[in-house]
């Protein structure tokens, strides 16, 4: 542990020999994308999408794509619901009488967004399908659409859904605590501000796809139906699959493979992946759909878009006394299974970040909207809150005179102050959030930066500008008792096997899908054994091979995985023991013909990484262009198994929460109409976008929530550098009394808030 | 992305090519030419096109020649963006080409792209066409009926669409000997990096005069412009006045330029009754902005080459 191990799934992945979904087929069978090739190979689905943001479907014709060459089969909705295939899985955690409306596989009656799955062209190659599908003739009656949830919240607003208690809200919740009134009362200063975290795609490098195919006929209780799905939850998929397809979960095989980047959008399972999963059942032969990057905009979940109108009160000393205020957040068109749990256990409860803030009034309000639906993307709540709370906390600076990094000091937790219940109810285990600001103020060195900005002003003309936060990121939760097929309160579980060739295999129940997982258990299983991790074989992602597992999302599977993994390395060891073998555990292996222990995670308490970023900036006041010179992000993720793969998600990281703040913004007309639905228009950082050098420091206070003092840190550089970079823009524009622009900082944004302020 | 069914075609000659465009126009057949394929396969797999036949023309070496004639330069239409980056009679003659080949697409896009390919596209947000346009570049143009050769200006017509009719084919571009002066600063599209505004600028000094300036944008009009109203302006200074006022760049002697120069502009779209482009990153009237801007700073740097020593630059 500690080492910076070179992470040993890299050179299959890097030289093309990794095995994502569309390198694959089923076992002897081959593509049937060739004139003659035999029958039972593999066939191709296209998915026909609405092109409408929100009409009633006056009528479905597939009668000419049926007709068409190579096509074997057309699906509709009445072809699921003959079927009993449905709905969509979705709203978990969200309030007694919430709205959520039933998600259908195929759209009936109504489609509510642009890209909404119509029908399934199946044919004997990809582009049969896609020539088909131009003849799947659907009429639509358009509706009136809405897409920003403000706008979807307001009375009058065309409403997508019937049944609701308000139009399109589906909730509202109130976060409560303390007396936020009597505080801002009180309050010597009072910072209010409307603040934006826009709608934003994952875009993963690989996008989404599913290949399925049946063995014998799982429906009459013989043979299984196997799904290949590139997901971070194949245990989940499966429980989910077999709710929807009426199976029984043994009939079902989740394979994920290789999965090329998920950030969160590969954890829902979506109505095209069922839909073709439905057809292979169906026709009885193999059927592979991969999602084209065009449709990834259309089809894959986007992450964020809430509106924020939050006040702030600080005492005359610099003293945060509370947080009030509303908070709308998109959830789409329907609810995904984690949209409630995102804003209400995520964004609400982390606001207070790092701060002794007693009093909250806060309330969140989910809205359906014309778009698609919203899933989890990188962060899924926390950068949101962080980003909400240190655009406050820096405005409070403003307010008071204080130094932001002295405001951030004079209402931190104290290190010695853990574990500290936040007033939204959260635990937090350890901390120290000082040094941590400290360590980072040192690496910024703000008094050069002062001689640098009078130098750029000179030299470019350019602003430079100055900006820091901290943050708090929660990790590892493990979903409550019984959640999707667990064992209540068992949480995740290992298999450690050594065989007695001296050989160990750890089979876990978290999916990586690009984290390093392979190397960061192989690692660990390799320290608590006392073997070489050469000898150490990591097995995840296959409901056969993987004991259960939630899967791998928000940043969990260091803090769930690595404790079941601690638990079965300590079991096996203590067989050794208890039957008088020698040690190293290979030799013991060897005399008692191979050791093996299934161990879980006993569901271990979340834990709470921090970190403090600074970000420099130059603005260029005659374009308004946003260069990132410098990022500074310190880190505090507990004990650390890998730097090597904690400085790897702390740089991907960056780059999405860069994304965020500079460039992207999944953004629609006034008819619902997406204007951006390739890379051509959608704007994802590029490698020059990046700053030089990126400058990743830790300092650690483990955890002791958990046996290996571990922290989740999938999502901090995510949440750290969004509002370090907007507050650093905000301090290059500081000489124009610009105070607060939303995100994303385009050319044109800052510099007509220039212009303006001449 | 899968395209729609089309033929394939593979031209042996230029004679052939010619001659089956020439077929295909008589009846009415939607033949498109393939060069480098850059924007036209991606268009296709897109299916935003659809021809039913793609004649391939990357056999036809006798469009493949860059040819110096005194100062002039032809370059044929399948010379390859990378073969002007390699070509030192356009690095050191023409800087304002060599600048605009740094900072167009990728080096897998230069290596395939045509410049004959790039003009027949007539794409409204391209590097090449401002910089041709600035250096008063002409199109050769071929069919069955013979060869004619148009002024770049007058080739480009709108967003995707050029004087080219279907028999013909664009086999060179002529670029007569320009003066040192010259220079291309583009802002690229966040998402594209083709330019949401771009400007070359090409300088005439003689002496401490300022003889001649010419001027043309790309990414903000329905195709690449020229104006000339900067020379009429700037020819009232002064060399080293107008680098006095250059030097002080953004800062000072920044938004008086931007101002005239944006000004020039809006006339110039005005007067061909051009809608300005826009999408989500930019505005019309924010790209308009950039122009000038971009316009102001290709000057400063095209005035600093008019005064190296040749080969050398700033």
């Amino acid at each position: 542990m500690g080492t910076a191990m070179v992470r040993r799934e890299d050179p299959a992945l890097l030289t093309g020999r990794g095995q994502y979904v569309d390198d694959v087929d089923p076992p002897g069978t081959q593509s049937g994308g060739t004139e003659g090739s035999p029958p039972g190979g593999t066939l191709h689905a296209f998915v026909v999408r609405s092109p409408v943001a929100h009409a009633r479907i006056a009528s479905v014709d597939v009668r000419g794509a049926r007709a068409a060459d190579g096509v074997v089969a057309v699906l509709t909705a009445a072809d699921l619901d003959a079927a009993g295939v449905g709905p969509m899985p979705g709203g978990e955690g969200m309030p007694a009488g919430a709205l959520n409306p039933p998600f259908p596989v195929l759209a009936a009656g109504t489609v509510m967004w642009a890209g909404q799955p119509v029908a399934l062209v199946v044919a004997r190659t990809p582009a049969l399908a896609a020539d088909a599908a131009e003849l799947v003739d659907v009429t639509y009656d358009e509706l009136p659409a809405v897409t920003s949830p403000l706008a979807a919240a307001a009375p009058g607003a065309p409403v997508l859904h019937d049944g609701g208690p308000e139009g399109n809200v589906s909730f509202r919740a109130r976060l409560a605590a303390g007396d936020a009134d009597a505080a801002f009362a009180r309050a010597a200063h009072r910072v209010r501000q409307r603040m934006t975290s826009q709608r934003i795609a994952p875009v993963t490098l690989e996008p989404r796809g599913v290949l399925a195919w049946v063995r014998g006929d799982p429906r009459a209780g013989d043979g299984r139906l196997e799904v290949r799905l590139p997901t971070q939850r194949p245990h989940g998929s499966r429980r989910w699959l077999s709710a929807m397809l009426g199976l029984p979960p043994e009939r079902i095989h989740v394979v994920a493979g290789d999965v090329g980047g998920a950030f969160g959008a590969k954890g829902p399972i979506y109505p095209d992946q069922v839909a073709v999963i439905f057809a292979a059942l169906t026709v009885g032969r193999p059927v592979k759909w991969i999602e084209e990057r065009g449709e990834s905009f259309l089809a894959t979940t986007h992450g964020r878009d809430q509106v924020a109108d939050l006040e702030m009160a600080v005492a005359a000393d610099g003293r945060i006394t509370a947080l009030r205020g509303v908070v709308h957040a998109g959830f789409g068109a329907y609810l995904t299974p984690n949209a409630p749990g995102s804003l209400l256990g995520r964004l609400g409860p982390m606001l207070p970040q790092g701060y002794r803030i007693s009093a909250i009034d806060v309330e969140l309000v989910g809205v359906l909207s014309n778009t698609p639906p919203i899933g989890p993307y990188r962060g899924a709540g926390r950068p949101e809150g962080a980003y909400f709370c240190e655009r406050l906390v820096d405005l409070a600076a403003t307010a008071t005179g204080l130094d932001p990094a002295e405001l951030r000091r004079r209402n931190f937790i104290g290190a010695g102050e853990f574990p500290y219940t936040t007033c939204t109810g959260l635990v937090y285990d350890s901390g120290d959030y000082q040094a941590g600001l400290q360590e980072m103020l040192t690496r910024l060195d703000r008094t050069a930066l002062e001689t640098e900005r009078a130098r750029l002003a000179a030299a470019t003309g350019e602003l430079l500008g100055v900006g820091i936060a901290s943050f708090v990121e929660p990790g590892g939760i493990t979903p409550g008792a019984g959640h999707a097929g667990g064992a209540p309160d068992a949480g995740d579980q290992a298999t450690v096997t050594v065989s007695p060739s001296g050989a160990v295999t750890v089979a876990v129940g978290t999916s990586g899908h690009g984290q390093g997982h392979e190397t960061a258990f192989a690692q660990l299983a390799a320290d608590l054994l006392g073997v070489p991790c050469e000898d150490v074989t990591v097995v995840f992602g296959d409901t056969d091979t993987a004991p259960f597992g939630y899967g791998t999302f928000g940043s969990r599977s260091a803090v769930a995985g690595g404790t079941a993994i601690y638990r079965a390395c300590q079991a096996v060891l203590e067989a050794a023991k208890r039957a008088d073998a020698p040690l190293p555990v290979a030799q013991a292996a060897a005399r008692l013909g191979g050791l093996s222990a299934t161990a879980a995670s006993g569901a271990p308490p979340e834990t709470y990484a921090s970190g403090s970023y600074g970000c420099v900036v130059a603005v260029d006041p005659a374009t308004g262009a946003v260069r990132v010179l410098r990022v500074v992000a310190v880190d505090d993720c507990g004990v650390v198994i890998n730097p090597l793969l904690v400085e790897g998600q702390v740089h991907g990281a960056i780059a999405q929460g860069l994304g965020q703040a500079l460039c992207e913004e999944v953004a629609y007309d006034a008819a619902g109409q997406p204007l951006a639905a390739s890379l051509m228009d959608y704007a994802v950082p590029f490698a020059e976008s990046m700053p030089p050098l990126l400058e990743s420091y830790l300092v650690c206070t483990p955890s002791p929530a958990n046996p290996l003092g571990v922290k989740g840190m999938g999502e901090s550089g995510t949440i750290g550098v969004t509002p370090a970079l907007v507050n650093a823009v905000m301090d290059a524009l500081r000489p124009y009394g610009i105070t607060h622009l939303d995100m994303p900082l385009t050319a044109e944004k800052v510099w007509t808030a220039i212009q303006a302020a001449r | 992305m899968f395209p729609a069914d089309f033929a394939y075609a593979r031209a042996g000659s230029l004679a052939g090519a010619l001659a089956q465009l020439d077929a295909a126009a008589t009846a009415g057949d939607n033949v498109k030419v393939l060069a480098g394929g850059q924007s036209l396969l991606p268009m296709m797999k897109l299916r935003l096109a659809t021809p039913a036949t793609l004649l391939d023309i990357g056999d036809l070496a006798e469009l493949k020649d860059i040819a110096a004639d005194g100062g002039q330069l032809r370059i044929g239409a399948l010379a390859t963006y990378r073969d002007l980056q390699r070509d030192p009679r356009i690095t050191a003659g023409f800087p304002a080409i060599a600048d605009a080949l740094t900072v167009l697409a990728d080096p897998q896009v230069r290596a395939r792209g045509t410049v004959g390919g790039a003009l027949a596209h007539g794409d409204p947000a391209a590097d090449l066409p401002p910089v041709l346009l600035a250096l008063n570049a002409r199109v050769t143009i071929a069919s069955r009926a013979g060869t004619r050769t148009v002024a770049l200006e007058d080739f480009l017509r709108g967003v995707f669409s050029t004087d080219l009719a279907d028999d013909e084919l664009v086999t060179a571009v002529t670029v007569p000997a320009a003066p040192a002066g010259q220079a291309y600063e583009k802002f690229a599209h966040p998402a594209s990096h083709l330019p949401l505004a771009g400007a070359c600028t090409v300088i005439e000094v003689q002496g401490k005069a300022i003889t001649g300036t010419r001027v043309a944008v790309t990414g903000i009009a329905p195709r690449a412009f020229r104006i000339d109203l900067p020379q009429r302006d700037l020819a009232s200074r002064s060399v080293s006045a107008l680098r006095a006022e250059l030097a002080d760049g953004d800062s000072a002697g920044g938004p008086e330029l931007d101002a005239m120069l944006a000004g020039a502009l809006e006339a110039a779209m005005a007067a061909a009754g051009a809608e300005p482009l826009a999408d989500q990153h930019a505005s019309g009237p924010f790209r308009v902005h950039l122009a000038a801007v971009m316009a102001r700073r290709a000057l400063a740097r095209a005035l600093s080459r008019a005064d190296a020593p040749a080969g050398a630059d700033e």
